[in-house]
């Protein structure tokens, strides 16, 4: 997965995938969730206004959960200076073990370890408008915060797609109650049923409803 | 623990055993005993396989009681490997098992006369010595396999695979954990390679009829373990995120932070970090029948660890660490986690430090011996090592050997120890650490995190650049005194983020013993540790040139973030000036 921009994805073909599932199924998608997604947002805003305005997270969450986080590869300290614009890479995880862990954290008193790659403060002139960033979520956010992005809509690429349903077996689909491929419902029983589906769309913009 | 076993290999009529009182080392254990006797009575300009070269085994200050974490056991000799003192540490049930037989350490000292294989016992009753040749170049797996059919399950081992005995630099100490399996090692420094030298394969503890060891307020120390533990499990790393998923957990995000050493330290990035991260390795595992979720010795909350089971169901070994994913993994372009098992699994039946096999194979792959990705062909130099044959000798001595043999520049070692799995041009603070840390390059040198970045005992500014050479003296001095006390150093993240937890450490230790320490008390116990070690150094030859970082650490930038090591020599020479 690279950067996703706003030309990328307005340009593609896109195919609407709705999913209704066991809720024992959602940590099945925590592979396309930790290699990557995309999301349509208001972007040239902080982190912060992008967890409380347009995600509507909660603030124990953030405080208490999202401890670390990347922003296009670098380490956050302040999610009210560092700004998301067009194509970012948001990572989001908890706090990590290892001395470099804890190093990497926010606001971490061994925040000097790594200032050579940390966001700096960013100017705060920064357009907004609409774009589209991709998201990654690790360890305990997955759990956190995975089946909220599912049920919100996640757009993934083409070939991350294909791998995912590559790996799905004959239960996945016993406990997956409904599929909607552009809105209309299909029977599908294995992954191969899969490839003439998205044999021409650059992406899938997934939603999933556990029950 | 107020006695002190020495086996004299040398002796007339074979290996004698004496238990002497621990005497001027009381108040000692784990790294800062075996560092203490190394220092004190071994000839810093001795061979490291020599007559002179001493193998000391130590469990914590807390090892053999009811305090959580307590299980780490510490190796400690002149190393074959870096040439300096060396303190390896362990998990596995060792640690607790030695402290109840009532024992603050095993010194195996002296020269063997012949090429007979020594087993050692020691039980309540006392220490028996015998030669079983039979147990030549047996795999830990088996050899353990054989103790339990001669002394029974109740037993706990610390042994040596064929690199051991072949005395090869990065030969490591196997210890057993709670299934009597040899997967927990004191890795770093080729400790095996002395534990061979000295000709003992094995030696077997059994603890039946020993209890607890007791606490001088018992009231005292039972109330603040129980804080302790509270601590441990409320905070997120202890609590949550190690328990779930294990130390792999930090692929993803090293990774993401570009600071994953990828390729022989060629890139900070891996492109297949996503299908070897903790969070699949757990989920593989659970799906298999083995376990995400497990202690490596008793008493342990954290439960880091876990079984990791083959494609079949069946056990391959336990649950790789980072350290061993990474080295096996990102660092050799490898992205399958059944060939890093398999691979952590010959590790630990040979006896061997998984980060210098990653390391070495790493520079292998660099100089054209096999391709980067080459799991089969990793696999197979694994082997060699466990063969004996040239090549495999030569992988088995390190990634430093390895470099020089094959003619490579980019050899990632500092005192000829290869570095582990975070590099020093993205985290510029942990470089400071490998560099000037007297064990070579080492992450858990610098670990814990200290009173002083709590506020007491001094002030640091993290926020200066010099502040990184300031965090680095603070960290290595609060690790000597964890790594004396026995206890696991992921208790490091409590103890940074909540000061009652911080607090509860040292009251245990006070409950423990009747002491009265303060947090500089324990910095200053902390800083004689090091003392020590580094007046070791110094006169095996060490000077402020040894505390460097390879050159290419300062003219290779490391992608993504294209950045080199910046610190200067004038910086890192300030980490001891206390």
């Amino acid at each position: 997965m690279g950067d996703r921009d706003s030309q990328e994805i307005a340009a593609a073909s896109v195919l609407n995938i709705s999913l209704t599932v066991d809720s024992s199924l959602v940590k099945e998608f925590y592979v396309l969730l930790q290699a990557g997604f995309t999301v349509k947002c208001l972007v040239g805003v902080s982190i912060e206004k992008l967890f409380y305005d347009q995600l509507k997270l909660n603030p124990q969450l953030v405080k208490e959960k999202i401890s670390t986080i990347f922003l296009s590869g670098k380490p956050v300290d302040d999610i009210a200076t560092a700004t998301v614009q067009d194509g970012s890479i948001l990572a989001l995880s908890g706090a990590m073990p290892g001395l470099v862990g804890a190093t990497l954290r926010r606001k971490s008193p061994l925040a000097s370890f790594r200032q050579s790659i940390s966001v700096q403060s960013a100017s705060k002139n920064f357009k907004k408008t609409d774009g589209y960033i991709q998201i990654k979520l690790f360890n305990i956010l997955l759990k956190e915060l995975g089946l909220f992005f599912l049920e919100m809509g996640i757009y993934v690429p083409r070939a991350m797609f294909t791998s995912f349903v590559a790996q799905l077996t004959g239960d996945f689909y016993n406990r997956c109650r409904q599929i909607l491929i552009n809105g209309k419902h299909i029977q599908l029983k294995s992954s191969i049923e899969w490839l003439s589906l998205l044999a021409n769309y650059d992406f899938v913009y997934l939603k999933v409803l556990a029950e | 623990m107020d006695k002190i076993l020495r086996i004299d290999v040398g002796a007339e009529g074979g290996p004698k055993a004496t238990t002497v009182p621990i005497g001027e080392y009381a108040g000692l254990g784990g790294r800062a005993l075996t560092s203490a006797i190394v220092s004190k009575e071994v000839p810093a300009a001795s061979h490291p396989l020599g007559e002179e070269n001493k193998l000391v085994i130590a469990p914590g200050l807390l090892s053999g009681s009811m305090s959580a974490m307590s299980g780490r056991i510490s190796v400690g000799a002149k190393s074959p490997l870096t040439g300096g003192i060396k303190e390896a540490n362990s998990g596995g049930q060792p640690s607790q098992v030695l402290a109840r037989l009532g024992y603050a350490a095993i010194v195996l000292e002296g020269k063997p006369k012949g090429d007979d294989l020594y087993k050692i016992f020691i039980n309540k009753d006392g220490v028996k010595i015998s030669v079983d040749n039979t147990l030549k170049m047996f795999g830990n797996y088996d050899v353990v396999e054989k103790m339990k059919k001669e002394f029974g399950e109740k037993i706990a081992c610390i042994s040596i695979g064929p690199a051991g005995e072949m005395k090869l630099a990065a030969s490591s100490v196997a210890f057993t954990d709670m299934e009597l399996r040899p997967t927990r090692h004191a890795g770093r420094g080729g400790m095996g390679a002395v534990m061979g030298s000295k000709g003992v394969k094995v030696i077997v503890l059994d603890d039946t009829g020993m209890s607890m060891r007791q606490p001088k307020d018992a009231d005292k120390f039972k109330e603040v373990n129980k804080k302790w533990i509270a601590g441990l499990q409320a905070h997120g790393v202890t609590g949550q995120a190690l328990p779930a998923y294990g130390t792999n957990v930090l692929t993803n995000i090293i990774n993401e932070a570009g600071g994953y050493p990828t390729y022989n330290f060629k890139e900070g990035r891996f492109a297949g970090a996503a299908k070897i991260s903790g969070e699949v390795e757990a989920e593989t595992e659970t799906k298999r029948g083995g376990v995400a979720t497990h202690g490596c010795h008793s008493g342990c909350v954290i439960r880091c660890s876990g079984i990791y089971n083959d494609k079949d169901g069946h056990y391959l070994t336990k649950q790789p660490e980072y350290e061993t994913v990474w080295a096996h993994g990102g660092n050799c372009g490898i992205d399958d986690l059944d060939t890093i098992a398999m691979l952590d699994f010959l590790d630990d039946n040979y006896g061997l430090d998984t980060i210098d096999m990653g390391a070495a194979i790493g520079v292998a792959m660099e100089a054209g011996l096999l391709k980067f990705g080459d799991g089969q062909g990793a696999i197979n130099l694994i082997k060699e090592v466990g063969k004996g044959t040239p090549l495999g000798r030569i992988i088995g001595s390190g990634a430093a050997v390895t470099g020089k043999v094959l003619g490579v520049e980019r050899v990632p070692v500092v005192k000829g120890q290869a570095m582990p799995a975070y590099d020093p041009r993205a985290v510029q603070g942990i470089g400071v650490t490998y560099a000037t840390s007297p064990m070579g390059a080492d992450h858990t040198s610098g670990y814990a995190v200290t009173s002083n970045i709590l506020g007491v005992g001094g002030t640091v500014d993290p926020l200066r650049p010099e502040g990184q050479v300031a965090l680095s003296r603070a960290l290595q001095i609060a690790t000597a005194f964890i790594d004396s006390l026995g206890m696991c150093i992921f208790t490091a993240f409590a103890l940074m983020d909540q000061p009652e937890t911080n607090q509860a450490l040292i009251d245990l230790v006070n409950a423990f013993y009747g002491w009265n320490w303060t947090a500089d008390d324990t910095a200053e116990f902390g800083k004689k540790v090091l003392t020590m070690e580094r007046d070791f150094n110094a006169r095996a030859g060490f000077t402020k040139e040894q505390d460097r970082l390879p050159l290419f650490m300062k003219n290779q930038p490391l992608a993504p973030h294209n950045v080199t090591f910046q610190v200067t020599d004038e910086e890192l020479d300030q980490v001891f000036n206390w």
